[in-house]
C-alpha cells in the first residue's frame, strides 16, 4: 500500500536535527507536529524553546545564531504566515542560515484543496524570495541536510515543508 | 479542578441571548458549538490569538451589550499585548475568560508557559477593573453574576484540566456563514 509506505517518522526528522548539529529546536506546537514535539522533549541533545507566537521563532534562533548555535524554527505554514515581518527583517534582511520546518497544513499531492492555508503557501514563500523543499516521506528527508548546508553556505533562510498528506507525524 | 468542556457549558449557561460570545479557534470553539450554538456565538476558524481583539472590537461598537471572549491560555500568551490594549479601552461591558489548562490541547496537549506564569496578575497590572480566579462551577457561576454587575473589562482566569471530548464535531458553519449570522446577531 502506497500510503502506508509514505510515512514520515518523527525519529527520522530527529536523526536528522542530530546529524546538521542543531541545539535548539525553537517551536510553537501544533497538531502536524505533535509526535515530533515529544521525541525532542525527550531528546537530550536538543534544548525545545516553546515561544507563544510564531514570529518570535526567528528573533530567538537570530539570537541562538549569532551566539554560535544551531537552531532550527518548527511551525506551522498559518503561523509562517504570521510571522512575515520577522522573516524579511530578521531572517532575510540580517542573512541569516535559519532552517524553518514548516508543517504544510492544507497539503495534497493533486493540489486540490479547500484550505486557504496551503494554497497561500508557495505564493508566500516565492513573495519572500524563500527558497523551499518538500519532504513528505522518510526517503525525502536528506532535503533536510541539503537545507542546510545551504543555508549556512549561503547565509540565507531555507524552508523545508513537511507535507502531511500521509499524516506522518500523526500516527 | 473542572473540566474545560463544563466550564464551557456553565459560562454559557449564565449568558442570555443577546451576549456576544467569541471563541478561539481549535477545541474551544468546537466545544462552544457543541455546548450551544446561538447566533450571538463568533467563532474563530483558525488566526489564534486574535480572538481577544476582534471582542474588543465588538464591544466598543455596541457598549450596550455585553461581549465575553472565550480563549485559552496558549491564545492569551500569543496575544499578551491586546490584555494592556483592552484594559487601557476600558470596555466596560466586556468579560474576557481565559481557560487555562496550560496546554496547547488541541494540537496534542503540549505544555504553555502558563504554569510558570499568572495571567491573572498580568490582567490586573494591565489596569483590568477585576480579576478573577476560579477553578469550579460554583466559582464560575459567582464571578460571571459578579462581572455582571458591575463595570469591566473583567478578567476570569479559569484553571481546567485536560480532558479532551471524545468524537466532538467540527463547527459546520463557513467562516462567512459565521461573520453574517454574527453581524445580523448584532443588528
Amino acid at each position: 500500500m502506497a500510503s502506508q509506505q509514505a510515512i514520515l517518522n518523527p525519529a527520522t526528522m530527529i536523526e536528522e536535527f542530530k546529524k546538521n548539529g542543531v541545539s535548539h529546536v525553537v517551536a510553537l506546537p501544533d497538531s502536524e507536529t505533535n509526535f515530533l514535539y515529544e521525541l525532542m522533549d525527550a531528546e537530550s541533545s536538543l534544548d525545545v524553546v516553546p515561544v507563544a507566537r510564531e514570529g518570535e521563532t526567528m528573533a530567538v534562533a537570530a539570537g541562538l545564531i549569532v551566539g554560535g548555535k544551531r537552531p532550527v524554527c518548527l511551525i506551522q505554514n498559518t503561523g509562517m504566515f504570521e510571522s512575515g515581518d520577522s522573516i524579511r527583517g530578521i531572517a532575510v534582511d540580517l542573512g541569516l542560515p535559519i532552517v524553518m520546518i514548516v508543517g504544510y497544513r492544507g497539503w495534497t499531492r493533486h493540489g486540490v484543496t479547500p484550505d486557504s492555508a496551503a494554497r497561500f503557501t508557495e505564493p508566500y514563500m516565492d513573495a519572500w524570495g524563500l527558497k523551499y523543499y518538500l519532504v513528505e516521506r522518510d526517503e525525502d528527508a536528506d532535503r533536510i541536510s541539503i537545507a542546510f548546508e545551504e543555508a549556512y553556505e549561503n547565509n540565507t533562510p531555507i524552508v523545508v515543508l513537511i507535507g502531511d498528506e500521509y499524516h506522518g507525524f500523526n500516527r | 479542578m473542572i473540566a474545560r468542556s463544563k466550564a464551557i457549558e456553565s459560562i454559557l449557561e449564565q449568558l442570555d441571548d443577546e451576549t456576544a460570545v467569541l471563541s478561539t479557534t481549535g477545541m474551544i470553539t468546537r466545544e462552544v458549538y457543541a455546548a450551544k450554538d446561538r447566533p450571538g456565538n463568533f467563532y474563530m476558524i483558525g488566526s489564534m490569538g486574535l480572538t481577544s481583539s476582534v471582542a474588543l472590537g465588538v464591544s466598543l461598537l455596541n457598549p450596550e451589550r455585553e461581549t465575553v471572549i472565550l480563549e485559552g491560555d496558549g491564545s492569551a500568551l500569543m496575544s499578551m499585548g491586546t490584555l494592556a490594549l483592552i484594559a487601557s479601552e476600558t470596555p466596560a461591558n466586556l468579560i474576557h475568560v481565559i481557560l487555562d489548562n496550560e496546554s496547547y490541547e488541541s494540537t496534542g496537549a503540549q505544555p504553555t508557559i502558563s504554569s510558570q506564569i499568572a495571567l491573572d496578575d498580568i490582567a490586573s497590572a494591565a489596569g483590568y477593573q477585576s480579576v478573577h480566579r476560579v477553578d469550579d462551577d460554583e466559582g464560575i457561576k459567582t464571578e460571571i453574576a459578579a462581572c455582571k454587575t458591575s463595570p469591566g473589562p473583567h478578567l476570569i482566569l479559569v484553571k481546567c484540566s485536560i480532558a479532551p471530548v471524545p468524537g466532538i464535531g467540527r463547527v459546520d458553519l463557513t467562516a462567512v456563514e459565521i461573520r453574517d449570522r454574527f453581524s445580523a446577531h448584532l443588528g
